[in-house]
């Protein structure tokens, strides 16, 4: 298993990319790519080819979903991992992001100091393709 | 002196004397010629015919005699009487028995006597034939004979009188038993006047007696110093007396009798008197008498008198009954048309009030009364009842009481003093008589100016119980027990109607409050619908038809749900409805209904079952309220908060990021103060976040967006997962969880995350409110199909008077609480939300100063406990 290293973070509120990119770099100490909207995501992804995207569900142009499929379309990065970052958690929608692909939820607000911590959690415990 | 012996016989003997009735007569030729003659025969200057009685010697017939009387102790008859034969004086100043008697030492200082006894009928002695002198003189045996045969022939005219005497009775009797008028109490009157003709006195009178009333029935009477109707008190006549004695009373001198010093006998005036009980139909009826003021001139009542009054007292009695008969005949026949007339009226009138008016004139009228009331008997409220009267004399005595009856004729007066005469009917039911209510205990006096009253009635109208009474005053002669029998059968009629009248009285009434409730309804502002027990639409009001659009025509006899039931009306709400028709209850929904044209509305629908009176179903009323606007301003209350919560979370999220970082060192070092501070912006910084995660979880429960994720699963690790979860949590408090369990592995169909967030407010808020070191005991038990979760604290309990609230949103005991303890104010309305959505019910006890304990209760699930209870992978914050 590969070590979780690059992250691209997909977020269109500046302040919470300012936030994220803090946490998961000074804490995490991973390498952070931030992309403000789906559009940017996918060149971004296809450019940078991360080890997993944070997609934010909410998204002006293209929402989180809709990247995820359009990150699917592209053939290079159809195993990269997906975690959906959300303050929609209703059970039935998690199942749904689920469905989807994605190897997990968290929950909006996160916790800035234990986010590092759930994505590298989720990152180890994804299916193995 | 030696006074005159008295015979063994006497009482035979003065009976004998009596009978003849010739004492105190007037003198007759018949005995005086007599005298006469024995004066002329024996050339005495003195001749007498002597009756001996039991004081006195009286002298029937008189020749020379000063004295008309003179007592039986110096009588020489006394001891004539007592003789064998003649008894012969020939020196009376020399005889022992006469020496000193004051007729021989004094006036008319007799010296010779010689008596023959005379005899009655019955051979007793009862005076003599006598010739007296002032001088002494020969008297020879010849002499005693003649004597003897002039005696006998005394006591021949003796024999004739008692002859003529029963003859004239008979006489007498057979002219009155003769009499046959068509008024028997003309019969009455003529009999009276013969009866006075023979017996010489001046008045006679039938008299009815009722306790002290005697009512003159029928007179004759001198210069008419009586009249037929009369009422007098027993004590001015002698009645009392007559009804007191076995037989006929007669007193033919009230001066000369035992009465003679009696003042009261005396006051009444009358002298000579004969008069028997009258007995009618086997009942004391009062007395036949005949009387005169003055000393009566034939003297003593003979036998023959005494029997004349006697059988007349029969006859009169006889005629009594036989007016009573016809007057009871015609009370019935007036009784069976007042009856009749009350009916008849009663079923025809349309006021029937006046037909109780009418039955009140006629019953003042049989029974003799001045006046009177019917009324009916209610109760109040309270239970006291009282009286409402029907029909009522106008008896006002001044201008204000005139008025008040006027104004109150209509609808009744009320009466309710219970310390009254008809007060005591009133409240016992009782038959009140009394004819001296002066008197009666029971009665309460009469206000100033009330008519007299002198005598009352009042008779309580039965049917079921008492329905009313009536009550009747003033009856010439007082009341009887006889009025109360007379009256039964308008008693029954009276009943009838008063049940009748309370029955209409009470359908209109019913009607009246009909009237004014469908005004009430049809101008209402909501709808209202009735519908018969299978649904369909019998009456609406306007605003129903205004609301849905559709014209009566169109909605009677159809079904709302086939007309107003659209696309988006909630299956499950309409099914509730159905299932509540079929039990008959009552039920309240709100529901999206489809006008026949326009838009859809939100309608709230009250139904309330309809029972006729047999408590059978007849239907429904539904009040059906336009709750548009208000579910319209709800909705948009709802999407406002949705909007702000979701508006605020997305700046929350970065100061909350940013502060954790911050405070975490990541963006450089602190100092000291500023890091403290950085601190508190974090903590408040969640708990703004936590209460926009519970208000749009709140929201979104209520708008019914949260869909349970309903599985079954064993409860008890549920519960064991968020002890562990909420450990950390209760450490901070220093409270520790005690977990125990009686049920075993016990299934529940439950959303185990949701059942989890539940168990967590639970768990916390009793962390929370504990004290310092203090356990929280934890249970799950099982009763039956259903299993008790219940959380223990040994808190400060919650105030009684907020423990009504506690589940409701927003709700802490006290303002304090949310800022010393963070809480939202939404875990408990949440957690009652999600119970209830699981099927359960929730619930706490709590005593102050002693602790509460949270339980939820929820049904154990019949299914086998499935492969996995996993829920999807996720995390949570």
């Amino acid at each position: 298993m590969s070590e979780l290293r690059r992250i691209l973070y997909v977020e269109d509120d500046p302040d919470i990319q300012s936030i994220a990119e803090m946490a998961l770099v000074e804490v995490g100490g991973f390498e952070v790519c931030l992309a403000g909207s789906g559009t940017q995501a996918l060149r971004l992804a296809e450019a940078d080819h991360p080890d997993l995207i944070v997609l934010d569900v909410m998204l002006p142009d293209m929402d989180g979903p809709a990247t995820l499929l359009g990150i699917r379309a592209i053939e290079s990065l159809i195993d990269v991992p997906v975690v959906f970052v959300t303050a929609k958690v209703l059970a039935s929608e998690v199942a749904s992001y689920m469905e989807l692909g994605a190897i997990g939820v968290i929950a909006k607000p996160f916790d800035a100091m234990k986010l590092s911590s759930q994505l590298l959690e989720l990152w180890c415990s994804r299916p193995t393709p | 002196m030696i006074a005159p012996p008295v015979a063994d016989n006497e009482d035979e003997r003065l009976r004998a004397l009596h009978g003849l009735g010739l004492l105190d007569s007037e003198p007759e030729e018949r005995f005086d010629r007599l005298t006469r003659l024995a004066k002329a025969t024996f050339g005495t200057p003195f001749a007498l015919i002597s009756l001996v009685d039991a004081d006195r010697q009286w002298f029937k017939s008189n020749q020379g005699f000063q004295a008309t009387h003179t007592s039986r102790e110096v009588s020489f008859c006394g001891h004539g009487i007592a003789a064998a034969d003649v008894m012969v004086v020939r020196d009376a100043p020399g005889d022992p028995r006469f020496a000193d008697n004051p007729l021989v030492t004094g006036d008319p200082k007799i010296r010779f006597y010689a008596g023959a006894p005379l005899e009655a009928d019955n051979g007793s002695r009862i005076g003599t034939l006598c010739v007296i002198d002032s001088e002494r003189r020969d008297w020879s045996i010849e002499d005693s004979r003649a004597l003897r045969d002039l005696a006998d022939l005394v006591e021949e005219e003796f024999r004739r009188v008692a002859t003529e005497n029963q003859q004239r009775a008979v006489l007498a009797l057979t002219a009155i038993t003769a009499l046959s008028d068509a008024d028997p109490r003309d019969s009455l009157r003529r009999a009276l006047r013969l009866g006075c003709d023979y017996l010489g006195l001046s008045q006679g009178v039938v008299s009815r007696i009722e306790g002290t009333d005697v009512e003159v029935l029928v007179q004759v009477s001198a210069g008419d110093s009586l009249r037929d109707g009369q009422h007098v008190s027993i004590d001015e006549t002698l009645c009392a007396l007559t009804l007191g004695a076995a037989d006929v009373l007669a007193i033919h001198s009230v001066a000369r009798s035992s009465y003679a010093h009696d003042p009261a006998l005396r006051a009444v005036g009358i002298e000579a008197h004969i008069g028997v009980a009258l007995e009618v139909a086997g009942t004391r009826y009062g007395t036949l008498s005949f009387a005169s003021c003055d000393t009566r001139s034939a003297g003593e009542f003979s036998d023959a008198d005494i029997a004349f009054v006697r059988l007349l007292g029969r006859w009169v009695a006889a005629v009594i009954r036989r007016i009573q008969l016809a007057t009871d005949l015609a009370v019935q026949q007036e009784m069976a048309a007042i009856v009749t007339r009350a009916q008849s009226s009663f079923i025809e009138v349309v006021d029937r009030r006046a037909t109780f008016n009418g039955l009140l004139e006629d019953i003042l009228r049989v029974t003799g009364c001045e006046y009177g009331f019917i009324g009916e008997v209610l109760s109040r409220p309270t239970g006291t009842p009282f009286l409402r009267t029907l029909a009522l004399t106008n008896i006002a005595w001044n201008d204000a009481i005139e008025a008040s009856f006027a104004q109150h004729l209509e609808e009744g007066l009320e009466f309710d003093n219970p310390e009254t005469l008809f007060g005591h009917t009133l409240t016992t039911g009782a038959v009140v008589m009394s004819n001296d209510p002066a008197a009666d205990p029971r009665a309460g006096g009469l206000p100033a100016g009330h008519p007299a009253l002198a005598s009352y009635l009042g008779v309580p109208v039965m049917r079921d119980g008492m329905v009313g009474m009536i009550g009747l005053a003033n009856r010439t002669g007082g009341f009887t027990d006889q009025d109360i029998a007379f009256l039964q059968p308008i008693l029954v009629t009276c009943g009838q109607m008063i049940e009748v009248w309370q029955e209409t009285r009470e359908r209109r009434e019913d009607r009246r409050t009909l009237a004014r409730l469908s005004t009430v309804a049809s101008q209402m502002p909501s709808g209202v619908i009735i519908t018969g027990v299978d649904g369909h639409i019998e009456w609406n009001n306007d605003a129903f038809s205004r609301m849905t659009g559709f014209h009566p025509a169109d909605l009677i006899g159809t079904r709302p749900r086939d007309l107003l039931h659209g696309p988006a009306s909630d299956p499950a709400t309409i099914n509730s409805v159905f299932a509540a028709m079929s039990r008959r209850e009552a039920f309240a929904v709100e529901l999206l209904a489809y006008p026949r044209a326009g838009p859809a509305f939100w309608v709230k629908l009250n139904a309330d079952p309809l029972v006729d009176e047999n408590g059978e179903p007849e239907g429904y009323m539904v009040m059906v309220a336009d709750i548009s606007d208000r579910m319209r301003i709800e909705r948009m209350k709802r999407e406002f908060v949705s909007t702000v919560s979701h508006e605020l979370r997305t700046p929350l999220t970065s100061i909350t990021g940013s502060l954790s970082l911050v405070a975490a060192g990541v963006a450089g070092d602190l100092p000291e103060g500023a890091h403290r501070m950085i601190g508190i912006a974090q903590k408040n910084s969640e708990r703004l976040g936590r209460l926009i995660d519970d208000l749009l979880d709140m929201e979104k429960l209520v708008e019914g967006k949260v869909r349970l994720d309903m599985q079954v699963c064993a409860l008890v690790p549920v519960v064991e997962r968020s002890l562990e979860e909420n450990k950390g949590y209760a450490d901070g408090f220093g409270v520790a969880y005690a977990f125990s369990q009686d049920c075993g592995p016990v299934l529940v169909d439950v959303d185990p995350h949701r059942l989890q967030q539940v168990l967590t407010n639970l768990l916390s808020n009793a962390a929370k409110f504990s004290s310092h070191g203090s356990t929280v005991e934890v249970q799950v038990t099982r009763d039956g199909s259903r299993v008790r979760v219940e959380v223990r604290d040994h808190g400060r309990g919650i105030p009684y008077e907020f423990q009504g609230r506690i589940f409701e949103k927003f709700s802490q005991a006290d303002s304090s609480d949310s800022r010393e303890f963070g809480g939202t104010g939404l875990g408990l309305a949440i957690s009652r939300e999600l119970i209830h959505r699981m099927g359960g019910t929730i619930g706490f006890t709590s005593a102050v100063g002693v602790g509460s304990a949270f339980y939820f209760d929820l049904p154990v699930s019949a299914m086998r406990d499935p492969a996995s209870t996993a829920a999807g992978r996720h995390t949570e914050s």
